[in-house]
């Protein structure tokens, strides 16, 4: 008995001297360590709060598990860095993001990111960060249409960065729903140019058009019935796209909603599957205009929103798209020389791009071309009826 | 045996990684540099002199039974402390060496010469034995890695790992071609250790005459 008490009181005193030496090593050295972490990463932090002094936190309060590092700014606002698994699975999204101390998103920076090249890297891109940065802590962060993946897991590490920030800043942060998909208005006139489709043969009303969808896959083929200018029916007869990410846009579901459709129709792209649904538009919409007897190739069409171009005598009309929808311009010639010019934009903003539409008739006539100056401040409907214009003369030639 | 050969004994007889084959799993592992090799052994040193002087000095009250738990305790708090410090002030070294550091904790050298050595013999003797078989070890380290660091970059560095900075390059770089990456891989390390026990089991084998001019 004797021995055993011995034995133990012995080990313990040794355990017991050891623990003291190692925390006084700890003490000693801890802080140094820290500080050499800090200093690797200090370089990144500096970019988003130049000349900033940092402390680490803790990352605990983090559910997600997506953040990984958290920074404070004294007297500034905080840094997250966040990784998430978007498109590619194998190299995750690693972003910095600083949140101000009054919650206002300051910066957004993609340190690595290996994302399909112009489709899911556009995260990385201004386009993206601007939608980001400026946002408060309650706004909702719109996702990338055709980028649905890899914007997703980034909005995702946001908003767990958010409640982080909420927790850490002792700030109330709403829990963000999933992420709001916002999707964009496509109709049947737009421009599908990129997606090449084109009409491989006609029997009675029905058309089988060939179309690409993910840029380098190929070509999907659909059989389209038109009657009336209307779609039919579609169906789906070559799937080329991605396996498990276009098939949703090719769906039965997704196809049967696009029937009735005519060339004027708003339609929807199924999330997720962008690229697919706009090989879908482009099918449908080469069947519509071959239907109704026009050009089917959709590379032939070469203005980037400019069609329907009808030539009427010495009248032509032509539409553009301007700021708020379309633009008609009609131009008057006698022989090459502009007579008169009409535009119709009921749509353009009153006041801005009413301006345009009142004063480049006349200086297009004085001026006998397009190649006249844009009204300041009315650019892009100034651009549509140019464009438009310079179509008609084109034609005319 | 006196001090001296008992000193000297670690470099080549007892040389623990070519006479011994004690620790071969770190000394495989890290001796692709120079830098590695200095830094390990250094530590290594560090770490057996003082384990051996501490197991030395309380060997006459450490009861038999637990002799083996106390030396792990004193081996592993001496490594711990060890690890903070060089990841304050050498972090490059650090990052090198990685787990091999803590692993220093089971390094058969270490306990093993406490177990042979520092439990039987006084404070002195034991800080010597510490000190020659860490320079053994050192040795060792640095023939195996000056061979591997010349064949898989045909060159060799030395820097400082306070901060960084080259001391010593020596590279020769019309060999540069014909550099063999394989050397920084395990295999080169096993091919470079076997050719080394090769030699110095040649040595060792050789009657005491040897051993005699060695001594001196």
């Amino acid at each position: 008995m004797k021995k055993i008490i011995h034995l133990t009181v012995f080990l313990a005193v040794v355990g017991a001297l050891s623990a003291g030496v190692l925390s006084y090593v700890n003490d000693l050295t801890a802080p140094i360590i820290e500080a050499q972490k800090l200093a690797a990463v200090k370089e990144s932090l500096e970019v988003l709060y130049p000349g900033a002094n940092f402390s680490e936190l803790s990352t605990e309060a983090d559910e997600t598990g997506l953040v990984s590092a958290a920074y404070k700014a004294e007297g500034k606002g905080y840094i997250y860095s966040v990784q998430v698994v978007g498109y590619n699975s194998s190299t995750p999204i690693d972003f910095m993001m600083s949140i101000d101390n009054d919650g206002t998103i300051s910066g957004y920076v993609v340190l690595t990111q290996q994302e399909t090249n112009g489709i899911g890297s556009r995260v990385a891109d201004d386009e993206f960060k601007n939608t980001v940065v400026g946002k408060g802590i309650n706004d909702s962060i719109s996702t990338l249409s055709g980028a649905t993946v890899s914007s997703t897991a980034v909005v995702k590490g946001i908003n767990a960065a958010k409640a982080l920030f909420g927790a850490q800043a002792g700030v109330s942060v709403d829990t963000p729903s999933d992420p709001v998909v916002t999707t964009p208005v496509y109709t049947l006139s737009d421009d599908y140019s990129g997606n090449s489709a084109t009409v491989v043969s006609v029997d009675g009303n029905t058309y089988t058009v060939t179309s690409t969808g993910f840029p380098g896959n190929s070509a999907n083929e659909y059989a389209i019935v038109v009657e009336n200018g209307a779609i039919v029916s579609v169906t789906n007869t070559v799937f080329g796209d991605t396996a498990g990410i276009g098939n949703p846009a090719v769906s039965e579901d997704a196809l049967s909603s696009y029937v009735g459709a005519t060339l004027t129709s708003e339609v929807d792209a199924v999330s997720g599957s962008t690229f697919t649904s706009k090989s879908v538009f482009a099918a449908l919409q080469a069947a519509l205009k071959n239907a109704a007897g026009e050009s089917t190739d959709a590379d032939t069409d070469t203005g980037a929103s400019t069609d329907n171009t009808t030539v009427e005598g010495d009248s032509y009309t032509a539409t553009a798209f301007g700021f708020g929808g379309d633009v008609t311009v009609t131009v008057v010639l006698n022989g090459s020389d502009i007579v008169d010019v009409k535009v119709v934009g009921d749509k353009e903003t009153s006041g801005i791009g009413t301006n345009a539409i009142d004063k480049l008739p006349a200086a297009i006539v004085a001026a006998d071309s397009a190649d006249v100056d844009v009204v300041s401040g009315a650019t892009i409907t100034s651009t549509a009826i140019l464009e438009a214009v310079q179509e008609i003369l084109d034609q005319a030639q | 045996m006196n001090r001296k050969e008992n000193f000297i004994a670690g470099f080549v007889k007892e040389n623990p990684v070519f006479g011994l084959y004690l620790g071969l799993c770190s000394a495989l592992a890290i001796s692709t540099t120079l830098d590695n090799a200095i830094g390990m052994g250094l530590c290594v040193t560090l770490i057996l002199t003082a384990s051996n002087m501490i197991i030395s000095a309380i060997r006459k009250i450490t009861p038999d039974e637990i002799r083996i738990p106390v030396y792990i305790v004193v081996i592993a708090s001496l490594v711990s402390a060890v690890e903070m410090l060089m990841a304050a002030f050498m972090p490059q070294l650090y990052a090198n060496l990685g787990v091999f550091i803590s692993l220093i904790v089971v390094n058969c050298i270490i306990l093993g010469r406490a177990e042979a050595f520092a439990s039987k013999n006084g404070i002195l003797d034991s800080a010597l034995d510490g000190i020659g078989m860490g320079l053994g070890y050192t040795f060792s380290l640095l023939l195996i890695s000056f061979v591997r660091e010349f064949l898989a970059t045909a060159s060799w560095t030395i820097t400082n790992p306070f901060n960084n900075q080259v001391i010593l390059h020596v590279g020769l770089s019309f060999l540069e071609p014909f550099k063999i990456s394989m050397f920084s891989t395990s295999t080169g390390a096993f091919l470079t250790f076997a050719c080394f026990a090769a030699l110095f089991a040649v040595l060792k084998n050789k009657p005491a005459k040897k051993e005699k001019k060695e001594a001196k």
